[in-house]
Parts: C-alpha cells; sequence; structure tokens
C-alpha cells in the first residue's frame, strides 16, 4: 500500500516536476494515457537481489503497453532499493519503499519490498576432518543463503563434536585430536545445520634421528645404526626395521635393510658417507668415516728357537696386523734388538747370527718394534743340531741304557730301571756332542777305521810297538778289543746308520796303545797323557780317558815322573784350564787279580779299595765308580773314598739260553758299544759264550758291536762322554771346575743303603762301611759312589752360569806328619788307635778339594787294618776298610790315601785318624801319618 | 772292562793253541819268596823310593798269547817254569840260567832291560823296563848327559824337566843311573822297576 511518507512526498515532487518538464503527457496514435500500472503486483526483493519491473500504460483508447523502457523510474527510497531507468528493482536493504514509473505526466506507484535473503545450508570443510592425534585442525563452516550466497559461517557457528574425547571442537571451530577414532563435528548456525566425519589418525611422525650420529668403522668394519622417530604426540619409537636406509657413497660404506652399516675392505680409508633412514617424509642420518687402521698385533716368527752359536744365521720374520684385519710382513721395517749382543746379534735385515762363544743354553730374547708395538721372541744358544737317542737313523742307540733308559735290556736277559742314565736329553737338544773335544783312550788300542769310529777320529793316535799313527790291535793282542769299546761309549758316530751313538758322539777321538803287550812303561805312559806333541799327539787332548786299572797286591809307589806329568797336565794343557783325567776306580769290590776277597765279601765291603791304585789317590784324575742299569753300584765296582763320581757302567749282558747258571746279575744289561770289526776278533765273535749278540745275533751280524762290555772302563767313558759335553757347552772350565760341578750336580743314589756292620770284633760293632754321608759343607758323599750319579744335564745347567775362576787358585799344602808313633793297634778289635794333627793350614785353603793320608805301619797284613780319618768339621770318611784285599805281608810305607768325602770343608782344626785292625791273629804298629790339603 | 771277565773273552776267541785256563797268577808268595831267597842277588838299588835287587835266574817274557799256567813249561824248554805272571810279563824260573838272545830279557843279577829285581822291603818281584828316568836342572844337558854316560837318550820330556835314557846291552842300569846322579846337572835318576802293571779295568 502506498503511504505517504517524507520520502513519498519527495517522490511525487520529484516526479510532478518531471512530468512539467516532459510537456504534458504523451500520446499514441492519438490516444492519451490514462494510467501507468507498476507491476507485478506485490514487488518482493531480496536483498542483493534485483527483479524486473513494469509498467503498463493503459491508454485512453483502452490500449495498453508496456512502458518500462520509457518510463522514468523512480524508487523512493534508493537505499533500501534502487530502480534503473529500465525499470529494474535492486533490493539493497530490508524495508519498504515506493517506485514510481511515470511516462507522459502519467504516474504509475507501486510499493515494493526489500527481504532480507536466508540461511539454506552450512558445509563443513574440511568435508572430511582427519587429524594426527595430538594435533589440532582448524575447521571452517560456510553458510550458504536464500538468495544463493555463501558466507563464512565459522565464527558464528556453534560447533560441537559428537564425540570430544576422540576430538573437540573449540567455539571457534578449532578441532584438536585426542585418540584414535571417529566423531561428528557440527556447526549449527541459524537452524541450520553442516556436519562433517571427523577421523582421529596416528600421531603425526614429527622427527627422525638416527644415531650414532658419526661413526668411526675401519675397513671390514661395521655398526648397528638406530633409527628413532619422534611424533606429534611427543612419543619416540624404534622405527630401525621400518626406515628406508640409504648410503651416500656405497663403495666405502654400505647399510642393510635392518641398519647395520658397515665399511668393506675396498673401502677407502678416510672416506665418509652418509647413512640416511627415511620414513613418512622424515628422514635422519649418521655421518660414517672410515678410520685410518690401526696396528693391533706384531706377530714375530719364530717365537722362539734354538740358534747354533758360530753356526747359520737365523732369520727372523715380522708380520703387523691392523685393525681392519689386514696384514704386511714387515720384517725390513721393524727395527730388530737383541738383549744380549754380544752373545746373539741381529741385523736390520731381522738375521740372527749366535757368537761362536755364545754360552750353550743362554735365553736371549729378540725384539722386535713396529709403529709403537714391540715383540719378543727367545732364542736359546745351542751348539748344534740336536740329539736324540731315540731318534736316530743308529740301529743299537735304542739299546744304549745310559743315554736313555726306557727299561730295554740292551740284548741281556734283563732289563734295567727306567730313568737310570746319563740324563743327558736336555744337552743333547741343546746341540752338545762333544764336537772339538778330544778325547784320548789310553788303552789296548783303537781300531780307528771301525765303521761307527772312523769320522770322529782325528790325527794323533798312536801305536807304541809298531811306532806308527794306528794303533789298531793285531789279533795277537789279549786285550785288544778294550779301547775300541771304551771309544765307542765316548763317541760311536751319531745318524750314521750303523752301531750305536756315543755320549759324545761328535767328538774327536785318538787311541794310544799303552795298554797293549810291551808298551806299558811309564814314559809310555807319560807321553800319553800329553807329554808329547808327536808320536802320539797327546798335548793337545782335552780329557784323557784312563780305563785302566792296576794289578798290585800291595801298595805300590807312583812314579815321580808321572806324578810331574799329571800335574803338568792339569796346570798348562788346555791353555791352562788344564787337561782332564777320567780314570777308572777298578772292578775288584768282589773280587780283583790276586787280591784276597773272601773277607770283604763275607762283610759286604770293597775287596780292592779305590786306594790301592796309585793313580787313583791323585786328585788330579777323576775316579769314578760304575753303576748298573738299575741304578746301584755294579757289582764289581770298587769303592772308596777316592771315588769322585758314579756312572753306567752296567753289569754282564750275558743270556741264559747261551751262558745259563750264571749269578743273576751276569743277565743284567751291560754296554752296548763298538768291538773289534768282523766276527774273528773282539768280545763278539761266532763263539761267543755269553750273548746271543755277541755270537753276531740278529742285531749284530757283523760282529762290530758288543753287548757285554762292562767295567769300571765303561763308567770312565760315559763320564769322559759326558765331560766333553760339558766342554762343548763351556770350553772355558778349568779342570776343577768340571770336578765341581759334577760333584755339585751329581745324584745320589741307592739311598737306602744302610752302613756295614761288622759284629765280629771285640770292642762292639764297627761301622766298616758308612751310609751317605752330608759333610760340614753339605756335600754328600758314599764311597761307593762318590758324589753320585753323573747327571749331565744338571751338570750342563750348572756350567752355563758358572763363573769360571770360583774356587780360585789350587793350593797343595805341605804334609803335616805325626811321625815316630809307636801305637799298637789292638787285634781284631773295633777300639783301635787314634791319633790326631791339629794344624791351622795354609790361609789361602779354606775349602778342601781333596785330602791325601801318607801313612805306614809296621803289620804283617796290612790288609786287616782300617782307616778312618774325622776332619776338624766332625766328618768321618773312610780311608781304608778292614778286611781288604791286599796280600802283601808287609806294613804300608808312605802309602797315600785320598779322600773326596771332605770336599768343601774348611781344613783348619783337629784332624783324627783312627787305625782298626779288623782281624786276629796279626798285630801291627802305626808309626807315622801325615796329611795334606788339596785346596783354595 | 771287567778283566775276568774280558779274558776269558778275548783268549779264547783267539783260539790258538789250547793251554788250561790258569786259576792262578804264579806261585804262592811264599814259594816266590823262598825262591828268591835262594837265588844269586845283585846290588840293592832305589827306584822311586824303594830298593831293589836283582835276582839272578829269573827272566821275564812278554806273555804269549793264550793262557800260561804257573809250572807250566815255556815254548823253550821244560827246564822253565813259570814263577810269576806279572802284566803281560811271564817271569820264568831259567834253571839254564841262560838267556837266548832276542828273548830272554834277562836274568843276571845286574839291571837290564827285562832284568827281574826283588823289594827288598816287601819281597815283591819286579821287572826293569829298561829305562832310566832322570830329573834334570836342565834338560838341555841331557844329550851331553848321555854321552858321558855311555847313555842314548830316549826321550825328554822337557816340560816337566825329565830325561828318559836307554843303555847299552850288558850296561847295567842301576849303576848309570847312580853315575848320572853324581852330575850336579841332574837332580835324581833311577832305573825303572816294574812292580804291578795296568790292565782294563
Amino acid at each position: 500500500m502506498i503511504s505517504t511518507r517524507p520520502q513519498l512526498a519527495s517522490l511525487l515532487v520529484t516526479t510532478a516536476l518531471a512530468l512539467l518538464g516532459a510537456g504534458c503527457g504523451g500520446s499514441s496514435g492519438g490516444a492519451s494515457l490514462t494510467s501507468v500500472a507498476v507491476g507485478p503486483g506485490s514487488i518482493s526483493v531480496r536483498t542483493g537481489a534485483s527483479q524486473q519491473l513494469t509498467a503498463s500504460g493503459t491508454w485512453s483508447d483502452g490500449s495498453s503497453s508496456d512502458l518500462a523502457a520509457q518510463a522514468t523510474w523512480t524508487s523512493s527510497n534508493p537505499v533500501v532499493a534502487s530502480v534503473s531507468s529500465t525499470g529494474v528493482l535492486t533490493g539493497h536493504a530490508p524495508g519498504a519503499v515506493t517506485i514510481v514509473a511515470s511516462s507522459a505526466g502519467v504516474v504509475g506507484m507501486a510499493n515494493a519490498t526489500v527481504v532480507a535473503p536466508t540461511l539454506t545450508a552450512i558445509s563443513i570443510s574440511p568435508a572430511a576432518i582427519s587429524s594426527a592425534k595430538g594435533t589440532t585442525l582448524q575447521i571452517h563452516a560456510t553458510g550458504t543463503w536464500s538468495d544463493g550466497s555463501t558466507s563464512d559461517l565459522t565464527s558464528q557457528a556453534r560447533w560441537n563434536s559428537s564425540d570430544a574425547t576422540v576430538a573437540s571442537i573449540s567455539s571457534s571451530g578449532l578441532l584438536t585430536a585426542h585418540v584414535l577414532g571417529t566423531a561428528s563435528v557440527t556447526a549449527v548456525s541459524a537452524g541450520v545445520t553442516g556436519a562433517a566425519p571427523a577421523t582421529v589418525t596416528a600421531a603425526e611422525l614429527t622427527a627422525l634421528a638416527v644415531t650414532p650420529e658419526a661413526v668411526v668403522l675401519p675397513r671390514w668394519g661395521a655398526q648397528q645404526l638406530l633409527a628413532t622417530a619422534t611424533y606429534g604426540d611427543g612419543t619416540t619409537a624404534d622405527v630401525t626395521s621400518q626406515v628406508a636406509w640409504a648410503s651416500s657413497a656405497t663403495g666405502n660404506v654400505t647399510v642393510t635393510s635392518n641398519g647395520l652399516a658397515a665399511v668393506p675392505g675396498s673401502a677407502a680409508t678416510s672416506e665418509t658417507a652418509t647413512v640416511t633412514a627415511t620414513l613418512s617424509g622424515r628422514s635422519g642420518s649418521s655421518t660414517v668415516s672410515v678410520s685410518t687402521p690401526t696396528l693391533t698385533i706384531l706377530s714375530v716368527t719364530p717365537r722362539s728357537d734354538d740358534i747354533v752359536a758360530g753356526g747359520e744365521a737365523l732369520q727372523f720374520t715380522a708380520t703387523a696386523y691392523w685393525s681392519d684385519e689386514t696384514s704386511a710382513d714387515v720384517t725390513g721395517r721393524a727395527t730388530w734388538t737383541s738383549t744380549a749382543p754380544e752373545v746373539v746379534d741381529i741385523d736390520a735385515s731381522a738375521r740372527a747370527n749366535a757368537d761362536a762363544g755364545g754360552r750353550v743354553g743362554t735365553q736371549v730374547p729378540i725384539l722386535a718394534a713396529f709403529a709403537g708395538l714391540e715383540r719378543a721372541s727367545a732364542l736359546r744358544v745351542v751348539r748344534g743340531p740336536p740329539l736324540n737317542p731315540a731318534r736316530t737313523a743308529d740301529p743299537l742307540a735304542g739299546q744304549e741304557w745310559y743315554l736313555l733308559n726306557v727299561g730295554q735290556k740292551a740284548f741281556a736277559d734283563v732289563a734295567g730301571t727306567p730313568g737310570v742314565d746319563l740324563n743327558l736329553l736336555n744337552a743333547f737338544s741343546m746341540g752338545l756332542s762333544g764336537k772339538g773335544v778330544k778325547v784320548a783312550i789310553i788303552d789296548s788300542g783303537l781300531e780307528i777305521k771301525h765303521e761307527d769310529l772312523e769320522a770322529n777320529v782325528v790325527p794323533g793316535s798312536w801305536n807304541f810297538l809298531t811306532r806308527t799313527d794306528d794303533p789298531t790291535p793285531t789279533p795277537e793282542e789279549p786285550e785288544g778289543p778294550h779301547g775300541t769299546s771304551v771309544a765307542g761309549i765316548v763317541a760311536m758316530v751319531h745318524d750314521n746308520s750303523v752301531g750305536g751313538m756315543g755320549v759324545a758322539p761328535r767328538s774327536s777321538l785318538n787311541g794310544y796303545n799303552w795298554l797293549a803287550k810291551g808298551a806299558q812303561t811309564s814314559l809310555n805312559f807319560i807321553k800319553s797323557i800329553g807329554g808329547s806333541s808327536a808320536k802320539p799327539r797327546s798335548d793337545d787332548v782335552s780329557i784323557f780317558n784312563l780305563s785302566v786299572q792296576w794289578d798290585n797286591t800291595g801298595p805300590v809307589t807312583l812314579e815321580s815322573a808321572v806324578e810331574e806329568q799329571y800335574w803338568y797336565g792339569v796346570t798348562s794343557l788346555r791353555g791352562g784350564l788344564g787337561a782332564i783325567h777320567v780314570k777308572c776306580a777298578g772292578n775288584g769290590f768282589q773280587d780283583h787279580f790276586e787280591l784276597a776277597c773272601a773277607e770283604a765279601n763275607g762283610i759286604g765291603v770293597t775287596c780292592q779299595n779305590a786306594s790301592y791304585d796309585s793313580r787313583n789317590v791323585l786328585p788330579y784324575n777323576i775316579v769314578v765308580g760304575a753303576l748298573n742299569a738299575s741304578g746301584i753300584r755294579s757289582s764289581y765296582s770298587t769303592a772308596g773314598s777316592a771315588l769322585w763320581i758314579s756312572a753306567p757302567g752296567g753289569e754282564y749282558g750275558k743270556n741264559r739260553s747261551v751262558a745259563p747258571g750264571k749269578p743273576e746279575n751276569d743277565y743284567e744289561a751291560a754296554m752296548v758299544t763298538t768291538d773289534l770289526s768282523g766276527c774273528t776278533l773282539g768280545y763278539a765273535w761266532t763263539g761267543a759264550d755269553n750273548s746271543t749278540f755277541n755270537q753276531g745275533g740278529s742285531n749284530n751280524l757283523s760282529c762290530n758291536y758288543t753287548n757285554t762290555f762292562n767295567g769300571t772302563s765303561s763308567a770312565a767313558p760315559s763320564t769322559a762322554g759326558a765331560i766333553a759335553l760339558l766342554l762343548d757347552a763351556r770350553p772355558d772350565l778349568g779342570w776343577r771346575d768340571v770336578k765341581h760341578i759334577l760333584a755339585s750336580t751329581a745324584t745320589k743314589v741307592d739311598l737306602s743303603r744302610d752302613a756295614v756292620i761288622d759284629t765280629s770284633l771285640a770292642g762292639g760293632d764297627y761301622v766298616a762301611e758308612l751310609p751317605w754321608i752330608i759333610n760340614a759343607a753339605g756335600y754328600s758323599f758314599h764311597d761307593w759312589y762318590g758324589f753320585g750319579a753323573v747327571d749331565v744335564d744338571a751338570a750342563v745347567e750348572l756350567a752355563r752360569t758358572y763363573e769360571v775362576g770360583f774356587l780360585g787358585n789350587l793350593v797343595v799344602s805341605r804334609w803335616a806328619s805325626q811321625e815316630e808313633l809307636t801305637m799298637v793297634i789292638p787285634d781284631a778289635n773295633s777300639n783301635g788307635v787314634t791319633s790326631t794333627i791339629d794344624k791351622v793350614w795354609d790361609p789361602a785353603i779354606t775349602f778342601i778339594e781333596a785330602v791325601q793320608v801318607r801313612w805306614s805301619a809296621t803289620h804283617a797284613r796290612m790288609s786287616d787294618l782300617g782307616i778312618k780319618l774325622t776332619s776338624p768339621s766332625g766328618t768321618t770318611s773312610i780311608l781304608l776298610n778292614i778286611k781288604g784285599g791286599f796280600t802283601t805281608t808287609v806294613g804300608p810305607d808312605n802309602m797315600i790315601l785320598l779322600s773326596n768325602a771332605f770336599y768343601g770343608e774348611n781344613p783348619d782344626g783337629v784332624w783324627t785318624i783312627e787305625v782298626v785292625d779288623g782281624r786276629s791273629q796279626v798285630q801291627g804298629t802305626l808309626t807315622d801319618w801325615s796329611i795334606r790339603i788339596f785346596g783354595h | 772292562m771287567n778283566t775276568q771277565n774280558l779274558r776269558l773273552a778275548v783268549l779264547v776267541t783267539l783260539a790258538l793253541p789250547a793251554l788250561a785256563v790258569a786259576q792262578s797268577r804264579g806261585l804262592a808268595v811264599s814259594d816266590v819268596q823262598s825262591l828268591v831267597a835262594s837265588l844269586p842277588q845283585g846290588a840293592e838299588f832305589r827306584s822311586e823310593g824303594q830298593t831293589y835287587r836283582p835276582v839272578a835266574g829269573l827272566r821275564a817274557e812278554l806273555r804269549p798269547a793264550g793262557r800260561v799256567e804257573p809250572g807250566q813249561a815255556s815254548a823253550e824248554g821244560a827246564a822253565e817254569v813259570i814263577v810269576e805272571v806279572k802284566g803281560p810279563y811271564v817271569i820264568y824260573r831259567d834253571t839254564a840260567a841262560v838267556s837266548a838272545a832276542g828273548k830272554s830279557l834277562v836274568g843276571a843279577p845286574r839291571v837290564a832291560k827285562g832284568s827281574v829285581v826283588v823289594n827288598v822291603r816287601t819281597g815283591q818281584l819286579g821287572i826293569a823296563d829298561g829305562l832310566i828316568t832322570a830329573k834334570l836342572s836342565d834338560v838341555g844337558a841331557a844329550g851331553a848327559l848321555a854321552a858321558a854316560n855311555g847313555l842314548t837318550v830316549e826321550y825328554v820330556a822337557g816340560h816337566i824337566g825329565y830325561a828318559f835314557f836307554t843303555a847299552p846291552p850288558g850296561q847295567d842300569l842301576a849303576a848309570a843311573a847312580a853315575a848320572l846322579r853324581k852330575d850336579p846337572r841332574v837332580k835324581s835318576a833311577h832305573a825303572n822297576v816294574q812292580e804291578s802293571f795296568a790292565e782294563p779295568g
């Protein structure tokens, strides 16, 4: 409806003016316009919308026409709605207006209403909400209006979540995802609702880290890498196996699908690669560097070895091992040092040389240094290639129990005791063989062409009968084979595939047939023990072996020239070191030539005393007793205080099958050694009556060897050979040094041996033979064994560190005497006579090396008499045993006796001699006695 | 080697004329002493501290191959009886008191090579080995001493100051030694006597 309002009034005025200006209305074909109707009907338009209005003119003739294009249109309030000149009404704001259309002065009017649009829909974006757990997301709401317009309703809408535990949403539309799940988000405005589903997804990966961040690996090294994910919700997880691994430089660093980074052996050192782990668009990385390898091991070969003194050089090698498991020979780059260059020198090329004078057995560490590492190797100085009787081509060596006793029978019937031998395997292992040591066999001769000796025979031998240099015995020589057998024990050639091997199988041999029939003069003896520079050449001998014994039945006097030659030998030969004289004790324990042995045998003492032999009482000799293969005194071995040492001599080596009915010890092992060649000479021959071996048995078809050699004749060369080994180890040892070492290292044997008590004498029991004693200096001694059995290895070991000069200079004291005595010796009485000498000796002697007693007595059967000597320290030694074997009918006249039992003691003080008569019916008188000391 | 064992082996080995195995090495000591006492003896002489006399009617020969037995006749004839086997020697009772040149060594009361002598104190027999041992103050004088005394220098052991002389057959060694001792260049001199002998040990 039209209302006249100020705006309307104004509109009318305006319209009237417009009509005036237009000249009074129009006409159409003569008809005049009568009315204008503005249509259509009720006019309503939404804000923002437009509508074409109509202006229908009615003419006076009743016609009508559309005047919209010609009419003048006016809005009463253009702010609410405006109308264009063509009648298009546009709503601008809700309200009412009057629209006037005029034409030709005719006005038509209509009311129009501008109405507001209505909200018809709300849309939510995103339409499907997906948000990772722990994250927020802004949600938007857009309204769609009835007029087709849209508007952002985010801030006006009312937001809601169907499950706020899954996702909540703020009033401004900010969605927060809490837990995995779904919800419905709605936005409501003007009664219109928009909705969208919301899904909370897993937490979002926010970071990916690889640890360790930096790795240094050697070639061949590997490192497990870890990939750790960090999520939006603040949690982390090991995603090592989930990520994709990659290396930036696979030539240097590889990585497995499980994250194991490794450096191949071909990698270039000091190179770097980046190892990357990728997951869900995130990545992390580690830097892997190839390290410069470090030296981890320096290996030196040989780690330990033997080096021959004066022998060929020994080549060392050094190998370096690095941390990347590579290695290289660095022999030429290492620094080589000997800890004892005076013994073993090593050059820059790692060639070690042992000085020819190097002490055998010396351990010399060799140090190799390279790149900060040092490695030591141990060299043992040896004399030559090792020897071993158990591993030699010599077929008989295995039967030489004296070298290595394993309980073999040595072709006899009865085996010995394993372990009873010279104990020389270690010496052999050091190559000690007696090489360069000349041993003279002063004997019946020497078959210098014997197949198992010839290689060791050197010029200098002598035949006193033929005056030639060939002392090979003739068939007519009754004692012919003896020296050849003695020589074999010393020096059968090693590893020549024949025979056996000697104790010193590379020593040098000479033979002088002093024992040959007609050669046995004191002059020839002097020539034989170093008194000749030619024919024989004996002055360059190191060891004289004297497997000889005397047949005297009473005391004999040693030739003064012989004694002086001995003195010369120990003071001048071997460049002043002194030759070694090895002398057998004798084979008279049970019987001996013309000695009367029944009484001695009856009580179990030696029939022949070692001091019966005038050479045995010289301390310049090493007097040797014999041991059998069971380690006790051989049945025949002469005993006495003059003994120094004992060594293998064996028993008789017989076979019952050949020689039945003999004493048991006849069947015990003897010595396997060389014999005169052939089956017509020597101990081994086709008619031998003692053993199958000697008969040329299967092991001895040539008859060049014997298995029945025995005696202290065997013990002496056993000892001579042992000493040759010792001198091989220490050529600088003097003769007294050798004696000292042997005594100090000897093994006590037969430990359970009791004293021999003679209960037949008036006055009570008499100790006719002592058990083992320990003297005041700590040395053990027994008249049957001296200081005990030779122990080569122990001797060599002591010799290795022995200081030559330890014994000082030998001093031989003057005789101290008790003369013109008239001491009647009670007959057959254990209480004999005693006499003393109280003496302070040369102050230079504080260490006894030997004691000699010289005595005289009247007695028609001197073998009745026994003599004991007691030292100031209280040590008693039996110098002569009662009931001995001498058959002489006169008493001793300055007979000299020797005792070694006081070794090491101080001589100062009272010496007491006790003389006892052990048999009845003959009585005598002690007339004088003297004593002198050898010592330092 | 144990000598008894050795002897048996070797002597049998040689298989020379079958001789009885000796169980003893001579007459009984008392028998020998009685025999010696009954024989002519020469002048005493000293040797190495012992006093000896040469004994006539005994002679020493190197032992023949094979066995010998006291009382056994020598190879020369039934008149010779073995008195003692001493080392490599056999001492025969030379009943004929005749020496066979080149074989018999001596049998007269003077001292020559092979002479049998008796130790005056002990009664033991000894054998002169034919040498004179002299300790000299100047071994360079050995030749001169030999010439002056009709001897021959056998050997000079200058390193110990000894010279060894031999005498021509028939010359008394003891007398020659005594002559040497009178020379101021001679410290000692004696005719060598061997009372005991060595055997294989």
